[in-house]
């Protein structure tokens, strides 16, 4: 049975823009409602609950400039009601009734971007570091290869606590004595962690060992095992949606009430999802819910009535969303007539104070306006946030801001052609300027957004071999008017993805490069080339890395030390991009580099074989949506078509279950020409390694073959193979 | 949400925009929607038991425009009508017969049924392709009048509030007209091709563009507008939140239907279908006394809205409401304290600047001088040939960065985005206008120092002159073209050059020489687009005789209209000649007449062919039935001959077909623009004295009535 929660969103307060992580809801006290902290990019902490329907502050702190970086609970027995605090690089502890009781601080080459504290033990993260303090004394220290995005402090046995970091580089790693005691690959970048108290394992199967769940920047939940053994994969839950890269979880309250809390999924591109367990112990979704801006923490407990729990959402821009079952929550029934004042209460008290605040900005403004003749606007803390992420079924890339104040609209111009598409979850419109490559621009675009929005959505589509740079300026809607620039890159093979190892045993062209370089600079250069290369090497002496190209599904290998680099891929397309990129790295830092190839025949029918099944089925597709306007006229000319062919009919009846579906299933045509694109490529690439002048005149009979619904794939290798 | 009353799922695809409502029985309500094939599809759902519910008309035709209403009010039931790329067809679907058949040689765009102004018995309107015809129930014309280019959307709406309905017409060429008769009493240019338009109440109206805009008009004043990346299926009016008041519905290409308050353009309501909409309509399908709106999709699907009970939806829309109140409200105050915060800190900023002492840098974190200002300006120039906007900062260090523009027509989008390569406080942008209207440019300029990564916006905005793409000719030499309109005013010349200093930003009377006691005026330009001159003149002789000099007559059209309108002149005859418009013109009636003559022949032949065809067949089948094999083959292979002949013949009649339309079109455009060299009542006499010259086929009356008003 469907089974669907129906929760109703209280929307609580609204801080400054904040960072993830940083609200947490204290246990109970002596009231059965509990409180909850938060912190923000202005430096405000903050504490408060839910009273007679209206927020009320324990305490607010005032804005000391430097943004909040982390909030937490102490872990220890005694702490547990003490909220923790980082700030740039100040860890202040303070007690529920804003009290400060300690202060200490880290220093860390960056700002503190995660805190954990278990009685005198701290464990801080910056951008690549992580820190462990006992006693204010530090006692472990690690640097990891790419970027910290998560961390966990797990009790993986009776007293000893093991951080578990989620790194950038789909690596979870578990650090004991400054070591990596254990790691494990995932599905994806790691973006968020949370270590689980009441284990979602009914079987009872992993007695002893502490669950784990993480999310990727794919959108993956996945659930984990660990010990002082290692790791030990549960189940995950694929993202068939295509939603956005888990930012938060949180599994502390029992929706479906079945026993087993259910978990909470925030994602940033708004989705908040609830998954119950089912019978086979295997996680449903019960409730999903789109707010318009990315959530960054989630938590939960009795926050606005003593009846039900809510879950308690943070958004980017810094809003405080409550979602509870109705009938209770503000809408208890007990407080029924209560409710139906309350938010006109609280609208007009929000009125109020709105009018206070204009009477103050006019003022301030008119104060401004006199002495600011001698003054220019100055630099405000606008938060921007930024994703670009690769789409790997549309072959695109989506670049995503998100602004803690409205956009007005946001100016894109690139070094690179990019086939900007529309992306169906913003409302942004695009328009292109026409380029001008004499400027050095190959696309120009302003997407101008509707009132309000805090979020943009670009998407586009790209094609490998190309690079450069994209530059995103957000011009914001009120003031102050200063506009943020987002620069990301496009690198050469930017539809690869990192893989933990090659599948199977394809046959490899190799393409081999030596010369006089370190293993630093030809680290840079495959980072140049490739995308999902950590920024260090995870060894100074030598590498390897593996890729899959997230379209066409062919692989690469790279290994590579000081002086020494080999390149094995089954498409020999991919080898030729790196080839060209290389030598032009290594000439614009005046390196000397050979490069030489050993080629194999068999790779070119391997990868045709890769994308036959895809091209031949887009390629009837095609072709039966242009037969299909026609059978159906027939049909309803002749009503009985039982003459057609079986094939004809065929298409009559695919195209009624289509319908019935409610999709369109169209043949893209956008992607059968890429696909043949791909093939001619793959041609001409093939024809230049084999030392030939790149047959272009021969490019209309291959183009002629592949649309032939006749040709096949052996066909189609024979003619590529052909020399002449 | 708003949740369907009904919801059917039909078998057939919905043709877009072709969709009507009508009591074919005078009782029981059927939906029409034009399907593949060339088919009308009629589901009626009131039938008897035994009945098919669906029941379909085979027009044989591509249809183009649909409608149902009492057309003939005697008769107690509607007729369908039914346009195609050359008829208008009256069908009572009762009867199973044609009511009327009638040719409509430039095209059925779209049909509409109603009362127009003073008329007292419902028309048939028409949209053609220049022109839009009003037929009465014996498919007699009784309306007639060019409006300039195909007319893409129709509706009846009492437009000035005097109690009758006007005429409004959309065009592809981005106006909506308002007619009364056959007068346009008001022209309202849009930013694309119209292509919905929907009367909401008393002088309300709604209208669609291409581009998916939708909006209001409160007579001729925009109430508002909203524009989507989606493209609009249909739009409609309806009062589905029970207020006494109708919403404007708009069904776009994402499926997705929405319901809009008529004065503000919020949402009230949305549903979302899962394929395009191709149709609203209204009409009481359950047959229950209350109307429904139905949304159709392409691909079939129809659900039906009952207007909501006001007391339920309004506690719900009022407890949402809150909620949204109340979380805008926080977001507005978190600004506003943002905003106090700023100020805070750059007065605490300034005060240790000032503490520091005025000798130090500046630069702070990117901070640029207070002083920093920004101008913009259009510069046009004739040597250059182009137009362009200048932009400058007042200060070396401070650099522009990028330039945004916003504007509406003039782009190919609906902005432009300059990024200077290297970049420099000055920044010219080339400014290539599409169209020739006045418009406000917004534009943002982001300013820099050259090493900072924060941009500081300036937002200017500047009203464009509607001819900024003419370059005044300095020297005042340029070849004085020989087409020519020339009228009579009663003004003085000061107040023409009034008008050129307002329209072209490039002339100015002190540079040209005109003070305000001049007798006569020359203002010479050379369009940036071709390159083409253009000569305005003024001379006291005959109290302001003014005349206007280039090959282009659409331009002189244009230039009449403004003069008339900004000298408030209600009545302007002229004198005019084209030479080369009109030699081109007198050829296009020429190739009219030609295209005519040969579809004639070529309809024959047809007719020819599916005779022998016919007879072919059977014998075929008779050897088949025979067994003998050797004479079938032969003729099945004759007939798959002749099958590729007619289908050469019908590519032929296509293109005959695309050709005279287009020539069609050519000569409603140019009647139009005949017209529109004049104001007031010689505009309507040129409109209805061409008429009557097409008619007579009087090539040479109709070329005396453009150069000289009358025949």
């Amino acid at each position: 049975m469907e089974l669907q929660l129906e929760l109703i969103r209280n929307d609580i307060l609204q801080t400054a823009p904040a960072a993830p992580g940083t609200l947490k809801v204290l246990p109970q006290g002596h009231n059965k409602q509990q409180k909850v902290a938060l912190g923000d990019s202005q430096g405000v902490v903050q504490c408060c609950s839910i009273k007679k329907g209206e927020v009320v502050a324990a305490f607010k702190a005032l804005p000391t400039g430097q943004p909040v970086g982390a909030v937490t609970l102490g872990k220890g027995q005694n702490q547990r009601d003490k909220i923790f605090i980082a700030s740039e690089h100040t860890i202040r502890g303070l007690s529920k009734k804003g009290k400060e009781f300690f202060r200490f601080q880290a220093h860390l080459v960056d700002a503190i971007r995660t805190l954990h504290v278990a009685d005198a033990s701290m464990w801080v993260t910056g951008e690549f570091v992580m820190h462990q303090f006992l006693n204010n004394k530090e006692v472990q220290f690690y640097q990891a290869p790419d970027r910290i995005n998560a961390v966990e402090v797990v009790p993986v046995k009776e007293d000893l606590l093991l951080a578990v970091l989620g790194c950038q580089d789909r690596t979870l790693r578990v650090l004991h004595n400054s070591q990596v005691a254990h790691q494990v690959q995932v599905e994806g970048a790691v973006t968020s962690l949370k270590y689980i108290l009441d284990s979602h394992d009914p079987g009872q199967i992993n007695i002893g060992r502490r669950e784990v769940l993480y999310g990727t920047d794919g959108g993956i939940l996945g659930q984990l095992f660990l010990d002082s053994e290692g790791f030990r994969r549960g189940w995950t839950v694929p993202n068939p949606n295509r939603r956005g890269a888990i930012q938060a979880i949180y599994s502390g309250i029992d929706f479906t009430k079945d026993g087993i809390n259910d978990i909470v999924v925030g994602r940033d591109d708004g989705w908040l999802e609830i998954w119950g367990m089912d019978d086979a112990a295997q996680p449903k979704l019960v409730f999903s819910s789109c707010l318009p801006e990315s959530i960054i923490s989630l938590d939960g407990g009795f926050f606005t009535s003593p009846n039900v729990q809510d879950v308690v959402v943070q958004t980017f821009s810094g809003k405080v969303i409550a979602f509870a079952e109705p009938g209770a929550g503000l809408g208890s029934p007990l407080k029924r007539t209560k409710k139906e004042e309350a938010p006109q209460d609280r609208i007009r008290a929000l009125r109020a104070e709105l009018a206070e605040l204009h009477a103050r900005v006019d003022k301030e403004r008119k104060h401004f306006a006199q002495i600011s003749a001698s003054l220019a606007p100055s630099i405000a803390s606008v938060t921007l946030q930024s994703k670009f992420v690769l789409d790997p079924e549309e072959a695109c890339y989506v670049l995503t801001l998100e602004s803690g104040t409205p956009i007005a609209s946001v100016a894109l111009q690139s070094s690179v052609l990019l086939d900007l598409q529309d992306s169906a979850s913003n409302s942004a419109i695009l328009s292109v300027t026409p380029s001008n490559p004499d400027e050095g621009s190959a696309t120009l675009a302003t997407y101008r957004c509707p009132e309000s929005a805090t979020r943009v959505e670009m998407r586009m589509r790209v094609v490998e071999g190309q690079h450069g740079s994209i530059q995103a300026f957000v011009i914001p809607q009120r003031a102050p008017k200063l506009a943020q620039a987002v620069t990301q890159r496009i690198r050469p093979l930017c539809l690869h993805q990192r893989v933990e190892a090659l599948a199977g045993t394809p046959p490899m062209n190799e393409l081999r490069v030596s010369g006089s370089f370190s293993m630093a600079e030809i680290h840079t250069w495959v980072l140049f080339c490739l995308p999902e290369v950590p920024q260090r090497p995870a060894s100074p002496e030598e590498a390897t890395l593996y890729f899959r190209s997230s379209l066409l599904g062919t692989q690469l290998a790279c290994q590579y030390k000081a002086g020494e680099a080999i390149f094995r891929g089954d498409n020999v397309s991919s080898l030729a991009v790196l080839r060209e990129a290389l030598m032009g790295e290594a000439a614009s830092q005046k390196a000397r580099i050979s490069v030489s190839f050993c080629l194999e025949a068999a790779s070119v029918g391997h990868v045709v074989g890769l994308l036959w099944p895809r091209f031949a089925e887009q390629r009837s597709a095609a072709r039966r949506g242009l037969l299909l306007t026609a059978l159906q006229e027939l049909k309803m000319q002749d009503e009985n078509v039982d003459y057609l062919t079986p094939e004809y009919k065929a298409i009559l009846a695919d195209a009624d279950k289509s319908r019935q579906a409610g999709a369109g299933n169209k043949a893209d045509p956008l992607r059968l020409e890429y696909l043949s694109g791909v093939f001619k490529d793959l041609y001409l690439d093939w024809q230049r390694f084999n030392g030939l002048v790149a047959p272009l005149h021969r490019i209309p009979q291959l183009a002629a073959v592949l649309h032939d619904p006749q040709s096949t794939q052996l066909e189609v290798v024979a003619f590529m193979l052909q020399q002449r | 949400m708003l949740i369907p009353a009904f919801q059917l799922h039909l078998t057939d695809a919905i043709q877009q925009r072709a969709v009507t409502v009508g009591k074919y029985d005078g009782v029981h309500p059927a939906l029409t929607a034009a399907t593949t094939g060339g088919k009308v599809f009629i589901h009626s759902p009131h039938q008897e038991q035994d009945q098919p519910q669906t029941q379909y008309l085979n027009i044989n035709k591509q249809i183009t425009a649909l409608t149902a209403g009492a057309l003939e009010p005697a008769l107690g039931r509607d007729l369908l009508l039914v346009g195609t790329p050359n008829h208008l067809q009256a069908y009572d679907v009762h009867k199973n017969q044609d009511f009327f058949f009638k040719e409509v040689a430039e095209g059925v765009n779209v049909v509409i049924l109603g009362i127009a102004g003073t008329c007292e018995a419902p028309l048939a309107i028409v949209g053609c392709n220049g022109s839009v015809q009003g037929f009465d129930a014996k498919g007699q014309e009784r309306f007639w009048t060019v409006t300039g280019s195909n007319v893409s959307a129709l509706a009846l709406c009492d437009a000035d509030g005097d109690g009758q309905n006007e005429l409004l017409v959309g065009s592809e060429d981005f106006s909506i007209r308002i007619f009364k008769g056959e007068n346009v009493i008001s022209e309202i240019i849009e930013t694309d091709r119209v292509i919905g338009l929907t009367p909401i109440h008393h002088t309300r109206f709604g209208y669609a563009l291409a581009n998916g805009t939708i909006g209001v008009y409160e007579q001729s004043v925009r109430a508002w507008r909203v524009k989507s990346k989606h493209s609009v299926g249909a739009i409609s009016s309806y009062d589905l939140d029970g207020d006494g008041i109708p919403e404007l519905i708009s069904g776009w290409s994402n499926g997705r239907m929405e319901v809009r308050s008529d004065a503000t353009g919020e949402v009230i309501y949305k549903d979302i279908l899962p394929c395009s909409i191709s149709g609203i309509v209204r009409g009481d399908y359950r047959c229950d006394g209350t109307d429904q709106i139905i949304v159709c999709s392409t691909e079939g699907e129809v659900r039906g809205y009952l207007p909501a009970d006001p007391e339920v939806s309004g506690r719900q829309v009022e407890e949402t409401a809150h909620q949204v109140a109340i979380a805008e409200l926080s977001q507005r105050r978190q600004e506003l304290l943002v905003e106090l915060q700023n100020y805070d800190a750059q007065i605490k900023a300034a005060a240790g600047q000032q503490e520091r002492g005025p000798g130090l840098p500046l630069e702070l974190g990117g901070q640029i001088p207070a002083i920093t200002k920004v101008a913009v300006a259009v510069r046009v120039s004739e040597e250059a040939r182009s137009c362009s906007l200048h932009v400058q900062t007042n200060s070396e260090e401070c650099v522009i960065r990028g330039v945004v523009i916003f504007a509406d027509q003039v782009f190919e989008g609906e902005s432009l985005f300059h990024y200077p390569n290297s970049p420099a406080p000055t920044a010219d942008i080339p400014l290539k206008l599409k169209k020739d209207v006045a418009v406000m440019l917004l534009v943002k300029v982001l300013v820099a120092l050259r090493t900072s990564a924060v941009y500081h916006v300036f937002e200017e905005e500047l009203q464009l002159s509607r001819y900024a793409m003419y370059a005044s000719s300095v020297r005042g030499f340029v070849s004085e073209p020989e087409s020519y309109v020339t009228f009579a005013t009663s003004e003085r010349v000061s107040r023409l050059a009034m008008w050129l200093e307002h329209s072209f930003p490039d002339w100015s009377a002190s540079a040209a020489g005109v003070g305000p006691s001049s007798d006569s005026l020359r203002a010479a330009f050379v369009s940036l687009r071709d390159g083409k001159p253009l000569i305005i003149a003024m001379t006291a002789r005959a109290g302001g005789q003014v005349t206007i000099r280039t090959d282009s007559m659409e331009l002189a059209a244009d230039l009449v209209q403004e003069i008339a309108a900004y000298l408030a002149i209600e009545q302007l005859d002229c004198q005019a000649d084209f030479p080369p418009e009109l030699a081109a013109f007198a050829l296009v009636l020429d190739r009219v007449d030609e295209l005519n003559a040969a579809r004639l022949k070529m309809t024959g032949a047809v007719a020819d062919s599916s005779n022998v065809i016919k007879s072919m067949l059977v014998k075929a089948e008779d050897a088949r039935i025979l067994g003998n094999m050797p004479s079938m083959k032969k003729l099945y292979g004759r007939l798959m001959d002749l099958n590729r002949e007619l289908v050469m013949e019908h590519e032929k009649r296509a293109t005959n077909h695309h050709d005279l339309l287009e020539a069609l079109r050519l000569v409603n455009t140019m009647i139009q623009r005949a017209a529109r060299l004049r104001v007031g009542e010689p505009k309507a006499r040129v409109v209805a004295a061409c008429r009557q010259a097409v008619k007579a086929n009087n090539v040479q009356a109709l070329l005396k009535i453009i150069r000289e008003g009358h025949a």
